[in-house]
């Protein structure tokens, strides 16, 4: 019997690199926000004011979260582009139920339930029905859309105190909605890391038919990350809402984009298998930061939508795995 | 059951399963046992797959039963037989890509701490013991993506023993190895019998199933036709059951098609593509072998040759006319056409009927109308004359492709070039996953096109197919052709080592026994184990050994390493020399100790030994250099220490005048073996202008002006060196190719006068490219020629023997052209030596050598070149 033999090395062809990808990545992000900064900062003054941080963390809260719920669903290897649908259904159905004297917490908690049912619908079309995931989730943004515009064709005001208290509010002058992402945030990073979910949906994202070797049961791992994408997508409207009061049917129209751009900015892969949620995270700031940046260049809407296009197109381009 | 055979693990037992109307499996049975191998066999669509998908639980049997261990069975999921202990290792396809082999090994059964937390020390723990078990040298942390092939199907199989399977099925788990991981696996394998698994191999390769397999169960048509131990079946037998008919080979007709040459490419290179200097050139009706590894830049070479891919330099010619295609229409326009490797990605078009597919490279012309229409009913005649020439099996040519077998898909692409007509068929890895039946058909059609006079290239990852079906083989090697091979004289293994550049070559052990072998028998040119010098791995050290090996006056004159054995002086005085011509030295005062030992060893033998130094003032012996070169030498009785061939070379040299006594000392005596050079210098120079004029042509020369310096001592081989060149550049034919007129012919006595020499010419001729120097002496040329940065001047070297490479290793050089002689010793030797040392200082070495001896496995930027006789291949 031949005993247990060591193969060199040098057939294995493995190759060791000093640093994780990500990681590099991780450090181009930091850069190129200081870089932002400074290049926004030259133009305007109002860029560098306290206030202003504190207005682009606002609006960025929004687009953490949803990119959290992007990395999710990309890195399992499924697209959602009824991110922003969903955002703009429950902003407009928070509003209702509040009108009907629901408590607080209750809102909340039916709030998420929305998000989650959507997610369990493009869930079921996707893997039930077996339509892939573009075409199934371009399908219910249309309808998901369709629903808050039908709960609401006004923006609707949140009149709720408590919910103001807890979400329109700020901490040592950070504004809740931000410390909410980011809290968000620090979970699902460490849930990454560590848990077993992640690694099974980094599995069947990377190797359906590897998953369906190792035995994992990845038609419900899929269903499980589009539940999550849906939830977090309705967290991502109670954080809207937190910054204005005000709910809109057709609130943000286009945030799916964003979101995937941000994915795609912090290492995620089109196609699974591949995501970081800090870089998600970085991803997001960033772009928050650039399109601020747009913003207060004094262009006409015409001109910032073009140079907002033009830049997503340009990360998803160029700084795709 | 019985306690003295081996327990039965898996059994079938009445099989059946159908797909509709086609019965995919009736009524089979199998059994695999502990500890053995069974493989299963059958062409496609015998019911292979049918059989381990059933086994793996994709689904489930219409009537039959498993039973494992004895208690019956039945899967509804891939799971459910993870669960029972089977589990199929489908070539890597398990691994998952982005996770790291811990995470995968894991993957499923993960260790959880709370929270669903992983306990990932545990993982990586637990999979590194488990790698070491199974001898694999991975870190648990590895991503899987950066594993190779071979080495991710390892992962998966020690996933698969880790998870307590009793079974693995393994379906053609080879396809996708390179012969060395294949070897790997096989060991493997062993391993895991010993462990007691049962092993369910599936796979068309006779070769490994009858290496591998303890039992062979034989499918077709979906029934079992046989089960037998492996040891009781051959090849032939293997072949009628799964045929259910004998086939009759069609072995390439031994003889090499004398036509005119079809195909030629000079001096082909590309830095994208990783292709070296390519020089290669096919008769009309010759099947020619590229044998290679994946990433050995066949593929490359053969897209290069169709246009696909650029490439800098190099000339193509089709039947003589030279074209340069930089698409695959412009190689389509001149002949060429290319069946590629990838048949699934590269060949079909899936959902296009069988006859859009065959028409398809045609239509812009063959089947061409008006207004860009398309000759529809023309093409569709081709096609259903195709699907009759080939035998494609199938009920129309409106049947879309992809619902054919791989053979008969590869026959339709087969028909698709058919239809044009081509002059020169290059067939990537043809018959790559194609039952034997068809791969019978397919060669059979190369045949026969062979006959109507098309050159064909061909290249497979079977390397026994190439020596059956090919006239001559090429191997190509890290984008170099480095050697050629007759198929009739060389073997798989001898192949694999080749190809693989595997650290011992069987030459080197045991020297191959050819017609070709001028030693008489039972004398051994290489008296030491070649391992135990340093010669090879480092120059630095060789060089060091050398020197001391030389200073070393503890060394007795007549060390047995110097002084002949009885039996050779017999030998050498059986032939009667008269003088023994004993070595000296100009140019290396390192080893000037050598002498004594020489004069001590020619002593022995010869009637009277002369023995020069680098004191001897061999200028005085001058005969007058030019004189020798233009006039022929007449020299009596003089013998070096070098070998003389006996038979045709002996007669050869005695037409050439010169007289000739015999024989030989091994060159290697106390020094490393490193070169016994000799030969009928007159001839075999002869021929060796020839290629120095191809390539110069591949540079772009067709007339190049070149300085000869002459070695200026009388010794017999230096200035027949010299004649034989002189005839070579005279003969017409190399004239053809690249006229080289001689400027001016110097005498050089040491590397130093070479060098002052080839300077002065540098300066005095300007526009010369190229510098004779047909000795070590070769050295100071070249140190000339990079002194004046002259890229454009070429060095023609030879003479390699021990001493020059200790010359060689004074200075750096530019590129040098250098002949290796055919005795198939001194030729690898010469390379190998070279090779190794050189390499180390990258310099461009180009080896032409006959083409059945081996040479240099660590001979970079080679060339190989054949030659045969007078039949040269430029006519």
């Amino acid at each position: 019997m031949s005993e247990a033999r060591t193969v060199p090395v040098a057939l294995i062809a493995g190759k060791r690199r000093l640093l994780e990808g990500l990681e590099w990545r991780l450090l181009f992000l930091v850069v190129a926000m200081a870089g932002v900064t400074v290049f926004f900062g030259s133009l305007n003054r109002y860029y560098l004011t306290w206030a202003h941080f504190r207005d682009m963390g606002r609006q960025a809260s929004l687009l953490v979260v949803a990119a959290l719920g992007a990395n999710l669903i990309i890195v399992a290897g499924e697209i959602d582009l009824s991110v922003g649908a969903v955002v703009g259904m429950v902003s407009v159905a928070v509003p209702t139920l509040f009108d009907l004297d629901l408590p607080m917490p209750v809102v909340v908690f039916l709030a998420l339930v929305i998000g989650a049912a959507a997610g369990a619908a493009n869930g079921m079309i996707t893997l039930r029905l077996m339509v892939p995931s573009f075409l199934a989730t371009l399908g219910s943004m249309a309808i998901i859309r369709g629903i808050a515009l039908f709960i609401s064709n006004q923006p609707r005001q949140v009149s709720d105190d408590a919910f103001g208290a807890v979400f329109n509010d700020a901490i040592a002058g950070i504004p809740e909605v931000l410390l909410y992402s980011v809290g968000l945030m620090a979970v699902v990073a460490l849930f990454w890391k560590y848990s077993r979910f992640s690694l099974r949906v980094r599995a069947v994202g990377s190797s359906q038919q590897g998953a369906n070797f190792a035995g994992l049961p990845a038609r419900r791992i899929k269903f499980v990350v589009f539940v999550l994408a849906g939830i977090f997508s309705a967290a991502g409207a109670l954080l809207l809402l937190g910054q204005s009061l005000t709910g809109l049917a057709v609130a943000a129209e286009g945030l799916e984009l964003n979101a995937i751009a941000a994915v795609i900015l912090g290492g995620g892969r089109l196609g699974g298998g591949k995501g970081s949620v800090v870089g998600t995270f970085l991803g997001a700031l960033l772009l928050t930061m650039v399109f601020s940046g747009i913003a207060g260049m004094g262009l006409t809407a015409a001109w910032q939508l073009l140079t907002k296009g033009m830049i997503l197109v340009v990360v998803i381009v160029f700084m795709r795995e | 059951m019985n306690s003295s055979t081996p327990q039965t693990l898996l059994e079938a037992e009445g099989i059946s399963k159908s797909f509709g109307v086609t019965k995919a499996l009736q009524n089979v049975d199998l059994n695999v046992r502990a500890g053995s191998v069974h493989a299963v066999m059958g062409h496609n669509g015998a019911g292979k797959s049918t059989l381990m998908n059933l086994l793996s639980g994709a689904y489930p049997p219409d009537s039959g039963r498993f039973l494992i261990q004895g208690k019956p069975i039945r899967f509804n999921s891939p799971r459910d037989a993870l669960d029972q202990g089977i589990t199929m290792v489908h070539q890597e396809l398990s691994i998952v890509p982005d996770l790291d082999v811990g995470e995968n090994i894991f993957l499923g059964r993960e260790p959880m701490a709370a929270f669903n937390f992983l306990r990932r020390r545990e993982v990586y723990e637990r999979s590194q013991q488990l790698l070491k078990e199974f001898g694999l040298d991975i870190s648990a942390r590895t991503r899987c993506s950066e594993l190779s092939v071979g080495s991710r199907q390892m992962v998966e199989i020690a996933r698969a023993v880790s998870r307590e399977s009793k079974i693995l099925i393994l379906d053609e788990p080879t396809s996708a190895l390179t012969t060395r991981e294949q070897q790997r696996l096989f060991e493997f394998i062993g391993h895991l019998k010993a462990r007691g698994i049962g092993i369910l191999y599936v796979s068309h390769r006779m070769g490994e199933v009858r290496e591998l397999a303890d039992t062979v169960t034989v499918l077709r048509d979906g029934r079992r036709v046989a089960t037998a131990p492996a040891r009781e079946l051959n090849q032939a037998a293997l072949v009628e059951m799964m045929l259910g008919h004998a086939v009759t080979e069609t072995a390439a007709s031994a003889v090499t098609p004398q036509g005119q040459v079809g195909f030629e490419v000079v001096g082909l290179s590309s830095k994208r593509s990783d292709l070296h200097d390519i020089i290669f050139s096919a008769r009309q009706g010759e099947i020619l072998g590229l044998a290679g590894m994946l990433g050995s830049g066949r593929t490359e070479l053969f897209e290069s040759l169709f246009g696909v891919r650029t490439f800098e330099r190099g000339i193509i010619r089709v039947q003589g006319r030279e074209i340069r295609p930089s698409s695959p229409l412009d190689a389509m326009a001149a002949g060429i056409a290319l069946v590629p490797e990838d048949r699934r990605t590269q060949g079909i078009f899936s959902g296009i009927p069988i006859w859009k597919n065959a028409a398809l490279a045609s239509i812009h012309d063959v089947f061409h109308a008006a207004l860009g229409f398309v000759r529809e009913s023309n093409a569709r005649r081709s096609a259903e004359q195709a699907v009759e020439r080939f035998r494609i099996a199938t009920p129309s040519v409106n049947k879309e492709i992809q619902f054919l077998s791989g053979g008969n898909q590869q026959k339709v692409i087969l028909a698709r070039w058919m239809m044009r007509r081509p002059r020169v068929l290059l067939l990537d890895d043809p018959t790559a996953g194609i039952d034997v039946g068809a791969k019978g058909e397919i060669h059979a059609f190369i045949h026969a096109l062979a006959q109507e006079g098309v050159t064909i290239v061909l290249s497979s990852s079977e390397f026994a197919e190439l020596l059956d079906v090919c006239h001559r083989i090429l191997v190509i090697r890290d984008g170099h052709i480095v050697r050629e091979v007759d198929p009739s004289s060389a073997t798989e293994a001898l192949l694999v080592h080749m190809t693989t550049g595997s650290e011992t070559t069987p030459a080197v052990t045991q020297p191959k026994e050819t017609g070709a072998s001028q030693f008489p028998s039972g004398w051994n040119p290489y008296p030491f184990e070649w391992e135990t010098y340093p010669v090879a791995d480092d120059p630095d050290e060789a060089m060091k050994w050398w020197l001391a090996r030389v200073a070393d006056t503890s060394v007795p004159d007549d060390h047995p390493s110097v002084v002949l054995t009885e039996a050779e002086i017999t030998l050498l005085r059986a032939m009667r020399p008269k003088v023994g011509h004993a070595w000296y030295d100009l140019s290396i005062p390192a080893i000037e100790g050598w002498n004594r030992f020489w004069q001590k060893g020619v002593s022995g033998w010869a009637g009277e030994a002369l023995v020069y130094d680098h004191a001897s003032k061999p200028d005085q012996l001058l005969l007058g250099t030019e004189a020798q070169i233009n006039q022929g030498l007449l020299v009596a009785g003089v013998l070096s220490f070098d070998w003389i061939r006996f038979g045709e070379s002996m007669k050869r040299l005695h037409t050439a005048r010169i007289a000739t006594t015999g024989v030989a000392t091994p060159a290697s005596a106390y020094y490393p073996p490193t070169c016994t050079c000799m030969t009928d210098n007159v001839s075999e120079y002869r021929k060796l202008a020839l290629p120095t004029a191809v390539f110069l042509r591949s540079k772009g020369y067709s007339r190049v002006n070149a300085v000869w310096l002459v070695e200026a001592h009388p010794s017999w081989f230096s200035v027949s060196r010299q004649m034989g060149f002189k005839e070579g550049l005279d003969d017409p034919k190399v004239k053809d190719i690249c006229k080289i007129s001689i400027v001016s012919i110097k005498p050089v006595l040491d590397a130093g006068d070479a060098k002052a020499a080839a300077a002065a010419a540098l300066k005095q001729h300007p526009n010369i490219h190229l510098i004779i120097m047909l000795a070590h002496q070769y050295a100071g040329a070249a140190a000339a020629v990079r002194d004046a940065g002259r890229k454009d001047v070429w060095v023609v070297a030879s003479d390699l023997d021990q001493g020059t490479t200790t010359s060689l290793l004074h200075g750096a050089w530019p590129v040098l052209i250098t002949y290796s002689l055919p005795i198939a010793a001194s030729a690898y030797a010469d390379a190998n030596v070279m090779g190794k040392i050189l390499l180390g200082k990258r310099v461009p070495l180009i080896v032409l050598s006959k083409g059945t001896v081996t040479t240099s496995e660590n001979v970079k930027d080679a060339y190989v070149h054949d030659w045969d006789g007078e039949a040269l291949p430029w006519h």
